[in-house]
């Protein structure tokens, strides 16, 4: 099938914008980043996007395609239903070049969460067990890749740059609800902020884009209810 | 442009009710005082308020008001319960049905009585 590609394009150093249309020859099956691949190989070298494991993985290729974000590396040409493709970059960062964005502020974001386990004993002598139960609670959230597709989906975020976003809550989320993690208090004092969780309006934009199916909003209110309860 | 789901719409139709619900009430504190004026001023207030436009402008009135309370109720139940964040498509049709009926059955009584 004959599909029509129009790629963002934005010069580094001056900022200047515009579309560039490319039209190909494509399979169905074909996924949205083999045709980027294919029209950086034979049509124009110089378009410059992220991609690394090209499976779902690693989280580089998140980008906006026809009006929501996605993985191009997850994305068949037959779900985007017409043989029009619009790639365009992450909203609410900014943009350096074409369709590579700033990460910068969403990983300090993350940082503001203390995204990794802290133990609650300082020498734990033996292994910390874990019931299937305490497990399933923050199952869900484990799966995050930090591809940066929620956050850059939320209104809240393109309004606030600020704002903490999905993705720093679903990191939240996943070590403040570890039976074996003892570091509420520090992540609960960044959530519990002015930018944090209370800026989220349930849009539910995040929870359609993440690539990983994680129930983010679900994942959100669970925070809002948890730390009302602690009050 | 990012893509308006149903959720982003009603955020948005939220956010707009919202704002012109509060306008309402400014205009509606300035009519007030308006009215108290006197008998005559009342009058006058009244009969701008039987125009078509005003008339209009109170079913309208009715629309923002049910669906930005029925849209908070299902905002509140989604923070507040486990259940409602499983069910919130279903949330979603309830809120807009509901909030098209009391629109359209309180908006025609309205438009009938005199
Ligand atoms: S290239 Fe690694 S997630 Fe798409």
């Amino acid at each position: 099938m004959q599909v029509t590609v129009e790629i963002y394009r934005q010069d580094a150093e001056t900022g200047a914008s515009r579309f560039d249309t490319f039209i190909r020859e494509v399979d169905p099956k074909d996924r949205v980043l083999d045709v980027m691949m294919e029209i950086k190989d034979q049509d124009d070298g110089s378009i410059a996007f992220r991609k690394s494991c090209g499976h779902g993985v690693c989280g580089s290729d998140a980008m906006m395609i026809n009006g929501i974000n996605r993985l191009a590396c997850q994305t068949l040409i037959q779900d985007l239903k017409g043989s029009l493709i619009r790639i365009e970059p992450l909203k609410g960062l900014k943009v350096l070049r074409d369709l590579i964005v700033d990460m910068d502020p969403f990983l300090a974001s993350l940082q503001k969460v203390t995204p990794y386990f802290i133990p609650k004993t300082t020498a734990p002598v033996r292994e910390q067990k874990q019931s299937i139960a305490e497990r399933q609670i923050f199952d869900d959230t484990t799966k995050c890749i930090m591809c940066g597709a929620c956050t850059s989906s939320c209104p809240s975020y393109w309004s606030n740059g600020e704002y903490l976003g999905p993705a720093t809550f679903v990191k939240a989320h996943r070590f403040i609800f570890d039976s074996r993690d003892g570091g509420d208090a520090e992540r609960i004092e960044a959530l519990d902020d002015r930018d944090g969780l209370w800026r989220c309006h349930s849009i539910f934009n995040c929870t359609d884009a993440c690539p990983r199916d994680i129930k983010i909003t679900q994942a959100i209110s669970e925070l809002k209810r948890y730390i009302v309860a602690r009050r | 442009m990012y893509r308006v789901s149903v959720e982003m719409l009603s955020w948005l139709l939220h956010k707009i009710t919202g704002f012109s619900i509060i306008g309402f009430l400014i205009f509606h504190i300035w009519g007030m005082a308006q009215m108290s004026q006197g008998p005559d001023a009342f009058n006058r207030v009244i009969e701008t308020y039987k125009t078509p436009l005003f008339r209009v402008g109170e079913v309208l009135l009715l629309a923002a008001i049910a669906f930005h309370g029925l849209n908070g109720m299902r905002l509140i139940l989604g923070e507040f319960t486990h259940w409602a964040m499983q069910k919130h498509k279903l949330l979603l049709i309830i809120t807009y049905a509901l909030a098209f009926v009391v629109a359209v059955v309180g908006g025609y009584l309205m438009w009938v009585a005199e």
